[in-house]
């Protein structure tokens, strides 16, 4: 192999540009389940969160327990 | 259950002079308001009477799970009094964006998630997140017709725009920024009614968007969402689906839609920056199960939804003028 066939095929290659994936109303339903969160995903939706630290203090005082409180970026439940 | 559990954003939570925020104040902070900038996200366990039993912030299940068990530890050495609540806490917010929710409206939750050449065969990608959309009753109406044939076709506008501004971006993994209007390609979103069964029509979606940021110009002024410094992005996609209108009533019943998409680019905290530069990105929009607010509702710039009095990006002790306590 000459060199400047090694040189060639060493250089970056250029990738062609992304195209957006057809999308057919037959494959709708298919979508959906795929980009929907499944089972695993929402393991963390079991849990009743209040919505709001407020909320979340007057139930662990109605309920006689502590209070377990997520706080994130953004709502934990919805985008962090 | 061994705990009352609640989920919050904290930066408003750590930075508010709202009542609530101030209370999370007093809690996590030994009494005093929060006037650092150290990040106080993660989880938290409080007794009602505001003592921190634990605290981690780790996504760890064993570290988080230890800290759990430490905090159960000191609850149980807490004698009645000190599992009172707090006196102070019996305290009302003035402003929470989720009284913004628009009763009679449309608010739609939308899921972003990352896809491949596979998709929408093969497994899920684990790269997803979700967000909210708010439309008023007012706007809904405005969009919708009184009437109706099968056959007729319809531009929802509103609706297009607040895709393409807001829930149809990068953020599968994080957060990310809107789109201004000016920084939108197209948002184009058109109903045609497939069917009509008393006062309800089918309508089929179809539709398209594309945004892109080229340059370091933040165009939504002062807002707590404005970037130190802006990076080239972009997202084009393709929109189709389903809805069912109540058209006497002037509402969405159901909403069945899909995005999908090609990105570019990265913005400051969509956990990009180390990956290829562009890549496929899927969505899904129905109604919302719960009155969770958008992310960028503070952009929406519409009178229907309440604004805080004092704006939450200033609202550090010296910029809203008010003292620690």
């Amino acid at each position: 192999m000459s060199v400047a066939l090694v040189l060639l095929l060493a250089l970056p290659q250029s990738t062609p540009p992304l195209e957006i994936p057809t999308l057919d109303r037959a494959d709708l339903a298919a979508w959906r389940e795929h980009l929907r969160p499944n089972e695993v995903d929402l393991r963390y939706a079991r849990i009743d969160w209040a919505p709001t630290f407020l909320e979340g203090v007057r139930r662990a005082d109605a309920d006689g327990k502590p209070l377990l409180l997520w706080l994130m970026n953004g709502h934990p439940l919805g985008c962090t | 259950m061994q705990f009352a559990c609640a989920a919050d954003e904290v930066w408003r939570l750590q930075r508010g002079s709202d009542e609530d925020c101030l209370l999370f104040q007093r809690w996590s902070n030994r009494g005093k308001r929060i006037t650092d900038r150290g990040t106080r996200q993660g989880f938290w366990v409080f007794s009602p009477g505001g003592e921190v039993l634990g605290r981690i912030n780790s996504r760890n299940p064993e570290k988080v799970c230890a800290m759990l068990d430490g905090a159960l530890e000191r609850w149980a050495e807490l004698d009645d009094k000190a599992r009172q609540l707090d006196p102070t806490a019996e305290v009302a917010p003035a402003h929470r964006w989720e009284d913004g929710y628009p009763d009679g409206g449309l608010a739609l939750e939308r899921f972003s998630r990352d896809i491949d050449e596979r998709s929408p065969e093969g497994e899920p990608s684990n790269r997803w997140n979700r967000d909210t959309v708010w439309f008023s009753a007012g706007e809904v109406r405005a969009m919708l017709p009184q009437s109706t044939a099968v056959g007729d076709t319809f531009a929802l506008d509103v609706l297009a725009d607040r895709l393409a501004r807001y829930v149809l971006v990068d953020d599968a993994h994080g957060q990310t920024l809107p789109y201004a209007t000016q920084e939108l390609e197209r948002a184009e979103l058109v109903a045609r009614v497939v069917a009509i069964d008393s006062a309800h029509a089918t309508v089929e979606l179809t539709g398209a968007t594309a945004a892109a940021v080229t340059d370091d110009e933040w165009l939504y002024g002062d807002d707590q969402w404005r970037p130190k410094r802006r990076f080239p992005h972009s997202i084009r996609t393709t929109v189709a689906g389903t809805a069912t209108l109540d058209l006497v009533a002037g509402t969405f019943v159901d909403v069945d839609l899909v995005a999908l998409g090609v990105r570019t680019g990265r913005t400051n905290f969509n956990g990009r920056g180390r990956e290829g530069n562009t890549s496929l990105l899927g969505f899904h929009l129905s109604l919302a199960p719960d009155r969770l607010p958008p992310t960028f509702v503070s952009l929406y710039g519409v009178d229907w939804i309440p604004k805080p009095e004092v704006p939450t990006w200033r609202d550090s002790p010296e910029e809203a003028g008010v003292g620690g306590r």
